[in-house]
């Protein structure tokens, strides 16, 4: 800084005299002694790994409650699970025969990112509901694995659906069981059990008619209707389809779909199918079938209003074996057999 | 342990630094710890290649929050050191220590920016470029800086020589 | 002008440790969260959830009033303190929002 001692004294040279003159003895000057000068450095050192520690301990606290909550809210708003509740049990009430839950009963439990949901499944058989087995389905955000089912069915419905393990069959559809087997099991059967049996007719009716014209003593359950597809019992690609259908009565649970208000089943029905419409990907992870098809079946049924090829029944067993003297019915499946609970 | 034998060169000069910057004892003992508190914050094991630099750098930022942070205090500092000063009682300190203290108020007396360069650049004699690294500036802005603010000092020097005589 | 060192004691040590102990309970309520969350409690320890947040931001609020050194803590100590009454609150709205039985 004293370079310039060759020029004339100037006002920087009087600057850098005073410079130094001023400063002189301060540079030597030492506040700290060596060990607080470490003292102050470890200080600093500790206080600043404290600081990193505590803060880092925070942000990783705050991974698990933020994504959470993010899944709540995903869940949450705009109901979205509550949509996915409804359309998985509607679609069991309109794919599985005589199957019916309790929506008040379905159990929730949300995780990272997905959603479990448990239910218990129904079948009346005779005049009692029997807790026939539970679903239990994993949704990674709105989408669904397969079901894990598990059925406490004598005779349970193929999990994967052919045209050989159909138990209702449309009338111009071969028949792919022996049409005495069913009779014989009832003939077999004791009296004093009830029965739950799958008819299907020899042409297509209307649901009214079909109920008018059954013997008294023993309920319509469901009834599988005609949607243009039941002859082929495949859709357009080949894959095998099952049928579609809705229940006969009035469900008295909380929260059925079919616990309707002024409205008939028939309206439910279609309201129910255009739901899975327009939800299908859902609903076929949830149906046996791998294919619903359900925008060409949904149209299908509103072109040619609601027919019936099929249908469960369920009664006193002796009552179910005057159904061989109908004209109507075609073939018949024995479903489940429970003890006597008719009257 | 080496970064920590490098910090603890410096912790002297850091404090002369501070204690140029905010003229008070206690404030500067506390933005030391601030500065090595934050020097370990932001890095703990990288390779710098002037510490003494960044040293320098951190303890200004360090000053410029608290300055920012604690306006009024400031300000209120000053007003006593300068009420101090009139009332100088040139007996009772070192003389080198007085010359010192004369030569900090003046460069208190400057600009911020010709203040902050005087005081890097002359008082602590870091680098022209270290310097405007620090004060985030360019070289030749830094350079009228300090030309400006030495010549101001010099001007108040020589009044108060010529109240001297 | 004094350039001597005079060890000024402990006098900051008590308002520093304020928001240091706010920091300090909110991540403990925190990590309480967190278990009740990963082993999968329906019901939240209210402990978590609201008195000792309630204590942190206490202590927060007289850090945030101290030192500046002091105000990182009580500032991240009131800070996730708020996150977990708003936690508290949404997962609340939520959960009634999502399969709500009466």
């Amino acid at each position: 800084m004293s370079d310039e001692k060759n020029h004339v004294p100037n006002e920087m040279d009087d600057y850098q005299n005073y410079l130094k003159e001023s400063m002189n003895g301060i540079n030597d000057f030492h506040p700290y002694t060596e060990e607080g000068q470490k003292e102050i450095v470890n200080l600093g050192k500790n206080m600043a790994r404290k600081t990193n520690i505590m803060v880092s301990l925070a942000i990783l606290l705050l991974i698990v409650p933020i994504m959470t909550l993010a899944t709540y809210m995903y869940y949450g708003i705009g109901g979205r699970a509550d949509h996915l509740i409804d359309v998985v049990t509607k679609t069991i009430y309109v794919t599985e025969p005589n199957m019916s839950l309790e929506k008040l009963k379905v159990e929730d439990d949300i995780g990272l990112f997905s959603m479990n949901i448990k239910f218990d499944v129904l079948k009346k058989i005779g005049k009692e509901d029997y807790k026939i087995g539970n679903y239990d389905i994993d949704f990674l955000l709105d989408q669904p694995s397969f079901p894990k089912k598990n059925l406490l069915l004598d005779r349970p419905l193929a999990e994967n659906p052919t045209k050989e393990t159909e138990v209702m069959v449309h009338p111009k559809a071969s028949i792919p069981f022996s049409t005495t087997d069913g009779w014989d099991i009832l003939k077999k059967l004791p009296d004093g059990t009830v029965s739950e049996v799958y008819i299907s007719l020899n042409h297509l009716m209307k649901p009214d008619d079909l109920k008018e014209s059954l013997p008294k003593n023993m309920e319509l359950r469901w009834f599988a209707v005609d949607t243009g597809m039941e002859i082929t019992q495949e859709d357009k690609e080949g894959v095998p389809i099952t049928p579609l259908g809705y229940p006969a009565q009035y469900d008295h649970t909380t929260w059925s779909p079919f616990k309707t208000n002024g409205e008939s089943n028939e309206e439910v029905f279609l309201d129910i199918l255009s739901l899975l419409e327009k939800n299908e990907s859902v609903a076929e992870k949830v149906a046996r079938a791998k294919s619903l098809s359900m925008s060409s079946r949904l149209a299908y049924i509103k072109e040619h209003g609601i027919k019936v090829y099929g249908a469960v029944i369920t009664g006193p067993t002796e009552e179910i074996r005057k159904l061989q003297d109908m004209k109507e019915i075609r073939a018949l499946k024995v479903g489940e057999v429970k003890l006597w609970n008719w009257e | 342990m080496e970064l920590d034998k490098a910090y603890q060169e410096n912790v002297n000069d850091l404090y002369r630094y501070l204690f140029s910057l905010s003229k008070d004892h206690f404030i500067a003992e506390d933005l030391v710890q601030e500065a090595f508190y934050r020097a370990y914050l932001q890095l703990e094991d990288y390779e710098i290649s002037n510490i003494r630099a960044w040293l320098f750098k951190v303890a200004y930022h360090a000053f410029i929050d608290f300055q920012r942070k604690n306006k009024r205090l400031i300000i209120q500092d000053q007003i006593e050191e300068r009420g101090n000063l009139s009332m100088e009682t040139p007996e009772k300190k070192l003389l080198e220590k007085e010359s010192f203290q004369l030569l900090l108020n003046d460069i208190h007396s400057l600009k911020e920016q010709e203040r902050h360069v005087l005081l890097l650049c002359d008082l602590h004699q870091l680098k022209y470029n270290e310097a405007a690294e620090i004060l985030n500036m360019k070289v030749n802005t830094l350079k009228s800086h300090l030309h400006r603010g030495r010549r101001k000092v010099m001007e108040r020097v020589k009044e108060r020589m010529m109240v001297d005589e | 002008m004094e350039l001597g060192i005079k060890k000024k004691a402990k006098h900051k040590s008590l308002p520093t440790i304020s928001g240091f102990l706010s920091f300090l309970i909110a991540l403990i309520s925190l990590a309480g969260l967190n278990v009740a969350l990963l082993i999968k409690e329906k019901v939240f320890p209210g402990i978590f959830i609201y008195q000792l947040p309630m204590l942190s931001i206490f202590l927060g609020i007289i850090g945030l009033f101290t030192r500046k050194r002091s105000r990182l803590y009580a500032i991240w100590g009131i800070s996730l303190s708020i996150f977990l009454f708003i936690f508290t609150l949404l997962m609340v709205v939520s959960s009634l929002s999502i399969n709500y039985k009466p």
